[in-house]
């Protein structure tokens, strides 16, 4: 219960201190809250904007869940992603002579793939010989950063304008806009409504999510079990790389229709933050998504109207993730205080049970 | 030390009222077996753990020692059986960790000074040493030296050294005793927690034998008595009293389950510590590998469960040579297994009772639909009979079992490890730890087992539950097997305690 109620407080907590923020630069804090309420869930399009930015988050957040339950902790999804990106484009360009839905799908498929490929170095490096992956999918995300940012300064540059991004992708390999004048489209749907309960089945109902979560309980008894651990973070490795390429994908194909440097805002990071909000649970990543993305872009409004700092943000997340880990321990020291409880119960009904 | 009493949690019994004393100026030997409670009591004295009953007395005054900073204080230190200190410093920096050295310089560490005083104090003590050297590259004499000269600095009276030879050559340990035979004529009273009985004989003054919590013999002259009567202090009368051993219906004619041939297996530091074991173990027998913790048990089971790959020899199961197969696949052949370390290799302690359960066979049927989808419908059903049939305590199928205590996670280990209808059981120690009842209740099932035609791999430093237990004895020292005893009737106590401890050869 005090698990799931957590992450509820420390949202609560963390919007608290947004207030005292707002607070602190002069404005009022009913007008402030009611400003960043408004332009993220005000009206049907501030309500659609939010969801077509928590879709990044959210799929950078599902492959993390599986990572993470693992207790593999990939902090390179932001690699990841823009690895992602710039395979969908490259794909996208060229296979715009093909009907409409085949170029979009082959450019998801072929950015996962690029994604779990960028994963695959640090998930090597870690089950052959103990490297801590935080520091290589870390380090990886700059290489990855500045490998697009090479390319699109380069082979992948925009011929015309010379502006360090790819062309417009060709419409065909453009994702289906789902209402005229919305930028609500298709791969929110997918996410949301197909990939999002995938997840769940695989990590709660399927013999593999169960191998994750024992590797990522104690690897002592998966391996007494006969599991075989490097496997297993193997594969906690690329589904996580192929989401968060996934989400790469998702903004070349649906949002920005092209590949440029700082296409992503962040989302590998604030995925990491939503995944553990989310509590590992795809429906709860859901909900924790559209708060982030609820931030983010509400915090936009707030810096443009109130000339609140953008940082604003990034600011909460930092704040989340802290509150959340921090949760982690002293939801830990209840249990330890309920299990020292059962055990003098159970003495007890023990020794009742000898007279 | 009067009245010692130690109840770990879990309600391990490891004190059971001991009396303990020390002189001034003597070395005294305090021996037993493993779990006999002679580190527990040290780990007391020197204020590592809080006892739940007794008192100290130091020099006729009651003292309480909460910390190890009280007891250094109050001149007691203690070298444990782990190194305690930090391999990327020097010798100088371990030494006055924790003992702030501050002068008129202030805070200012005089690293040069405090090197050359170290070095002329630990030639002054017959223990000398680099100081500048970096901890990590000495070899483990010379750290368990600096250990000692970090009390001895420290101007400790009382030194306790917990097994300080397992770690050293026979020529270290003659080093170390000499410089120990000093600080005895110094005035300095020296504990030495240790199981080996030479040693004990050939160092101290006193000695005192500690069984299962309780001293069982206090020796004041160590002349008059022999390494053989030691011997049967420590491991003590066995009494068989189990009426429920049935005897075996003719067990000669049993089919080979396990077969080991020349199994020579390395620990984790690469040091061969299997060396070369042959065994049998037949179907509806219980074979009992009695010795002292340490001899290779360990890596044995390990290389039989398939955990460890062996450096030589091979393994059969029904015939069948398994020495390359997987830990799966030896599961599936129906090998069960319960570790010594429930905790860490036996359960999963932030997962449910129910997951725990499944753990071995969560990918067969019936825990699985279509070969992926777990069946949580019927896991549910095997968890609420497990905790049925086996007597479980617990807050429910779906809770952490870290909830549970020893005695319960070993009665879910059992029942997972019978779910698949095992052929071989190994039991490593599967009673250390457990209160009575819960003894009983792992005797009685493996009896049960061994009834019902199954072969069962028993390795336990308890001589009580081989005795109880066993159909056939082996002995193993040193990575061999020393001796087999084909039949219990055959075993002399004082013999087989002489093979254990190494003081006969075969």
């Amino acid at each position: 219960m005090l698990y799931f109620l957590y992450p509820v407080i420390a949202v609560g907590f963390s919007l608290g201190i947004i207030t005292l923020i707002i607070y602190g630069l002069g404005i009022s804090p009913i007008e402030g809250l009611g400003t960043l309420l408004y332009s993220s869930f005000g009206n049907a399009y501030y309500t659609t904007e939010t969801l077509v930015r928590a879709t990044p988050i959210l799929l950078v957040a599902l492959g993390l869940a599986v990572a993470f339950t693992a207790k593999v902790w990939n902090i390179g999804a932001e690699g990841q992603l823009y690895i992602g990106g710039i395979a969908a484009a490259t794909i996208a360009i060229n296979s715009g002579w093909m009907p409409a839905p085949i170029p979009s799908i082959l450019a998801w498929i072929g950015a996962g793939v690029a994604g779990a490929s960028w994963a695959l170095i640090p998930a090597l490096l870690k089950a052959k010989y103990e490297i801590n992956e935080v520091f290589t999918t870390l380090m990886m995300n700059y290489i990855a950063i500045y490998l697009s940012s090479y390319l699109l300064h380069g082979p992948l540059m925009n011929p015309t304008t010379l502006f360090p991004e790819t062309v417009i992708i060709p419409p065909s390999s453009q994702l289906a806009k789902l209402i005229p004048g919305y930028r609500l489209h298709t791969g929110v749907l997918f996410s949301f409504l197909i990939l999002t309960p995938l997840v769940y089945i695989f990590l709660s109902k399927t013999i593999y999510g169960f191998r994750l979560k024992l590797v990522g309980s104690s690897p002592e008894v998966a391996r007494t079990s006969g599991i075989n651990i490097k496997k297993q973070i193997l594969i906690a490795f690329l589904i996580s790389g192929f989401f968060a390429g996934l989400a790469g994908a998702n903004e070349v194909t649906g949002v920005v229709l092209k590949m440029r440097p700082e296409i992503s805002p962040g989302y590998g990071y604030m995925g990491i933050g939503v995944a553990l909000l989310g509590r590992l649970n795809p429906f709860g990543i859901v909900l924790a998504s559209i708060f982030m993305a609820g931030i983010v872009n509400g915090s936009y409004t707030l810096s443009m109207m109130l000339k609140v700092p953008i940082g604003i943000a990034n600011f909460i997340l930092g704040i989340l993730i802290v509150l959340i880990v921090l949760g982690e321990v002293l939801i830990s020291r209840v249990i330890e205080a309920r299990k020292a409880s059962f055990e003098k119960e159970s003495i007890k009904k023990e020794k009742r049970g000898e007279k | 030390m009067r009245g010692i009493v130690k109840i770990y949690p879990g309600g391990t019994v490891a004190l059971r009222g001991v009396d303990f004393d020390l002189r001034k100026g003597e070395i005294h030997c305090l021996l037993g077996e493993n779990g006999a409670g002679k580190t527990t009591l040290m780990k007391i004295l020197a204020g590592c753990l809080k006892p739940d009953k007794g008192e100290i007395y130091l020099n006729n005054k009651p003292v309480k020692i909460r910390t190890p900073i009280d007891a250094a204080r109050l001149g007691i230190g203690m070298v444990h059986q782990h190194f305690t200190l930090i391999p990327v410093f020097s010798v100088a920096e371990n030494i006055i960790l924790g003992y702030p050295h501050r002068e008129k310089s202030g805070y200012k560490l005089d690293l040069e000074k405090l090197e050359n005083e170290i070095r002329d104090f630990s030639e002054s003590v017959g223990l000398p040493v680099d100081p500048s050297a970096k901890v990590a590259e000495l070899p483990a004499g010379i750290k368990q030296r600096v250990e000692i000269l970090r009390l001895l600095y420290r101007k400790a009276q009382i030194l306790i050294l917990d097994e300080p030879t397992s770690v050293l050559t026979p020529l270290e340990t003659e080093e170390l005793f000499k410089a120990l035979r000093i600080m005895k004529s110094e005035g300095k009273s020296v504990v030495i927690v240790t199981h080996k009985l030479y040693e004990a004989l050939s160092i101290g003054d006193r000695i005192t034998v500690l069984r299962k919590g309780r001293v069982v013999a206090r020796i004041d002259d160590p002349t008059t008595v022999s390494e053989a009567e030691l011997a049967e202090y420590v491991v003590g009368e066995k009494v068989i009293t189990k009426a429920e051993k049935i005897p075996k219906k003719s067990r000669e004619e049993g089919e080979a389950a396990l077969s080991v041939k020349g199994l020579h297996v390395v620990d984790d530091r690469g040091v061969e510590v299997v060396r070369g074991v042959s065994l049998n173990v037949r179907l509806g027998e219980i074979y009992g590998l009695a010795g002292v913790v340490g001899n290779g048990q360990r890596e044995l089971v390990e290389a039989l469960v398939g955990l460890r790959k062996p450096i030589k020899g091979s393994i059969f199961l029904f015939g069948k040579d398994v020495t390359q197969l997987s830990v799966k696949e030896r599961i599936l052949n129906g090998v069960a297994y319960i570790p010594e370390e429930r905790l860490v290799r036996g359960v999963a302690g932030e997962l449910s009772l129910a997951e725990n359960l499944i753990v071995k066979l969560y990918d067969k049927e019936p825990f699985v639909r279509k070969k992926v989808f777990l069946d949580f419908k019927r896991i549910k059903e095997f968890a609420e009979e497990a905790v049925k049939k086996y007597n479980i305590m617990t807050p429910g199928i779906n809770a952490p079992v870290s909830f549970m205590s020893g005695g319960n996670i070993q009665k879910l280990i059992i029942a997972r490890e019978l779910l698949g209808m095992p052929k071989l059981v190994i039991a490593e120690q599967p009673t250390a730890g457990l209160d009575v009842k819960a003894t009983e209740f792992v005797h009685e099932k493996l009896m049960d087992l061994r009834n019902a035609g199954v072969a069962i791999f028993l390795v336990s430093a308890d001589l009580d539950e081989i005795l109880t237990l066993s159909d056939r004895v082996g002995v193993i020292y040193g990575g061999r097997i020393v001796k087999e005893y084909e039949r219990i009737k055959d075993i002399e106590l004082r013999e087989l305690s002489e093979y254990m401890l190494g003081v006969k050869e075969a």
